[in-house]
């Protein structure tokens, strides 16, 4: 039972208010069932796969806020428009000389500084660093006529190889196409994604790599396994070890390329980058390429439609979501289910729609939340067997989910109520 | 690769520093930000009564609050002290709109549609039948005396910063607090003497 007040001195108060314990201990077993309620409420913080799912849900709802915010705005900041535009561009041309980080040879900053000033991008020809703080953004040209643009809080070496190796960060490339038998790779961690000739972005951060193809074919390779990315796919990859209820393979690509909607699991969970302010041409231009798919505020106007009471609604937007690759598409499958099993009452379609997802995603990001819903809903239905069988299907799967202790305990119970009424 | 976790950047960074990321734009301060206080806010608008269909909605709507706000944060509370207060806020909204909805239904005839519970994440029968206890008795305090309660029981935090949160004198605050658990000890006693917690939804 955790007190926290017993620790904190003078937290004083009237003379008869007692600490925590002093007040539990008062009310005798009540009190004692209250404790262990209180310390199991401290608990109720939400596993990693809640939270991640979240985390995917509001990337959508805060870009439409972002858009809407700057919409009724926009008058009031085009002139401080104009001047960051001038500062930027004046930044970009002087950018070279002056980043404390940034190696470049002599004959390159040569050649930066008498090409036209609209294509002033520094040419790394030989090994270098480049790092841009929390306000900077930089676009940079290499060898063979490849351009990168980098994100904010950006690391990017280029090593004695002459070979990109994204340390942290973001960049999204443009590679022109390549002669026959050579191929552009960066580095990202253990993985290399090679290019043939396209336009894509990688993303590190802290635990994973995340790459997303724009136009093109991308090939992600670790230790000699490779997995093909084409146009408006996306793939994630962990540097680590994979977080709980995740498989632990989940970050070497499969052997050959499956199915599309597999090839694209995990979106990285990170902010779109519509909303970072100054964001570049070439960032924004990606995520609109992408517009075959439905408009990324879908998952707000499903949202708003089960509000206002029309789960029909709701349903018809999320199932035109969930053709989407990544997240965003597994996350409105998995929806889905929730609105056909707690706004319709029909739990059978829920199901329907959960085994969908199971057969799509295999290893997706969802896949723990999924089997957990799947073997709730037969519960409550009564299915017991079936209950009992995905129960152990799932702790077989999920052998490091946050859930095993609640599915471990779910089965035993049902097992006990198979044992009983079998004859 | 030496990366620096982002876990570990963000409980590197001060709150003033972490405010000022965000508004940067940069989606990793975002993320940063989202990755401290997510855990807050779960547990803060499920003791509230906040259900668990209703949960995860109810914490993103808290962000989305705090995006659209955090321009206008001027540091002179702690940045969590803050974001309990826009939580606060938001699930007092979300029990007016309950009540009516609740009302209207009613008004016009029509049956409450029962939505089955999402099951809780429990270790086991037993807690879940504790927590169960926690918050059905949480549920019949009033808001005030619940939101006092919930912050200083259940969150630990200094009666000034609950004072903080509701806005309102620090003896209010203490008042609220006896009554609540004045309360709070009665119907677990009464429910205690019966014999019984209450039951899980399908609980065998």
């Amino acid at each position: 039972m955790s007190d926290k007040h017993s620790q904190q001195p003078g937290s004083g108060g009237p003379r008869n208010f007692g600490d925590q314990e002093a007040w539990l201990n008062s009310l005798g077993p009540a009190g004692q069932a209250l404790g262990r309620g209180i310390a199991a409420a401290q608990g109720r913080t939400g596993d990693e796969i809640t939270r991640r799912r979240m985390w995917s849900g509001l990337g959508g709802r805060l870009r439409a806020t972002s858009k809407a915010r700057t919409a009724w705005r926009w008058p009031t900041v085009v002139g401080l428009a104009g001047l960051v535009l001038v500062v930027a561009v004046i930044g970009a041309l002087q950018l070279g000389a002056s980043t404390p980080a940034n190696h470049m040879t002599e004959a390159s900053a040569k050649e930066a500084s008498d090409v036209a000033p609209e294509r002033a991008e520094p040419f790394l020809q030989g090994p270098a660093e480049v790092n841009t703080g929390a306000n900077e953004t930089m676009r940079v040209r290499l060898r063979g006529g490849t351009r990168v643009a980098l994100g904010t809080r950006t690391h990017l070496v280029l090593n004695d190889r002459l070979e990109p190796e994204l340390k942290l960060g973001r960049v999204v490339l443009d590679v022109p196409k390549q002669a026959p038998g050579h191929t552009f790779a960066v580095k990202a961690g253990p993985y290399h994604v090679s290019v043939l000739g396209t336009r894509f972005s990688v993303d590190v951060d802290s635990d994973s790599v995340a790459v997303q193809v724009v136009e093109g074919v991308v090939e992600v390779t670790r230790h000699g396994r490779k997995l093909r990315l084409a146009a408006g796919q996306n793939w994630t990859g962990w540097l680590g070890a994979p977080p709980p209820g995740l498989a632990p393979d989940d970050g070497a690509p499969a052997a050959k390329p499956s199915h599309a909607a597999s090839a694209t699991r995990g979106v990285s969970a990170r902010m779109p980058v519509a909303l970072r302010r100054g964001a570049e041409a070439s960032s924004q231009s990606q995520t609109t390429s992408l517009g075959a798919h439905p408009p990324p505020d879908v998952a707000n106007q499903a949202r708003q439609a089960l509000a206002a009471g029309d789960p029909d609604k709701a349903l018809a937007l999320l199932a035109a979501l969930s053709k989407q690759p990544g997240l965003a598409g597994e996350n409105a499958s998995y929806e889905m289910g929730r609105v056909w099993l707690q706004h319709k009452l029909q739990p059978r379609q829920a199901l329907l729609v959960w085994q969908r997802y199971q057969r799509q995603h295999p290893q997706g990001v969802l896949r723990a939340e999924v089997d957990l819903s799947v073997v709730e809903t037969l519960a409550k239905l009564g299915d017991v067997r079936r209950a009992v069988a995905e129960g152990q299907a799932f702790l077989r799967r999920h052998t490091r989910s946050e859930r095993r202790g609640d599915v471990e305990a779910l089965v035993s119970a049902l097992q006990a109520k198979l044992n009983a009424t079998t004859p | 690769m030496a990366l620096v976790g982002m876990s570990q950047q963000s409980t590197r960074i001060p709150d003033p520093d972490l405010v000022a990321w965000c508004l940067t734009g940069d989606p990793q301060g975002w993320r940063a930000l989202y990755n401290r206080h997510v855990g807050q806010v779960m547990r803060f608008v499920a003791a509230l009564g906040v259900g668990a269909n209703d949960r995860e909605d109810a914490v993103q709507d808290v962000f989305v609050a705090v995006y659209k706000s955090l321009p206008s944060f001027r540091g002179e509370a702690q940045l969590s002290t803050w974001i309990y207060k826009i939580a606060a806020r938001h699930v007092n909204r979300l029990s007016s709109r309950r009540r009516m909805r609740d009302l209207l239904s009613h008004l016009l005839w029509r049956e409450l549609k029962h939505q089955p519970a999402m099951v809780e994440s429990h270790d086991s029968v037993e807690r879940a039948g504790d927590l169960e206890l926690l918050d059905t008795l949480l549920q019949k305090l009033s808001s005030k005396k619940r939101t006092a309660l919930v912050l200083f029981e259940i969150e630990g935090l200094p009666v000034e910063e609950v004072a903080q949160i509701v806005g309102c004198p620090i003896n209010t605050v203490w008042s609220r607090l006896h009554h609540a658990r004045a309360e709070l000890g009665k119907l677990a006693a009464k429910i205690h003497a019966r014999g019984h917690a209450p039951r899980r939804e399908g609980q065998a």
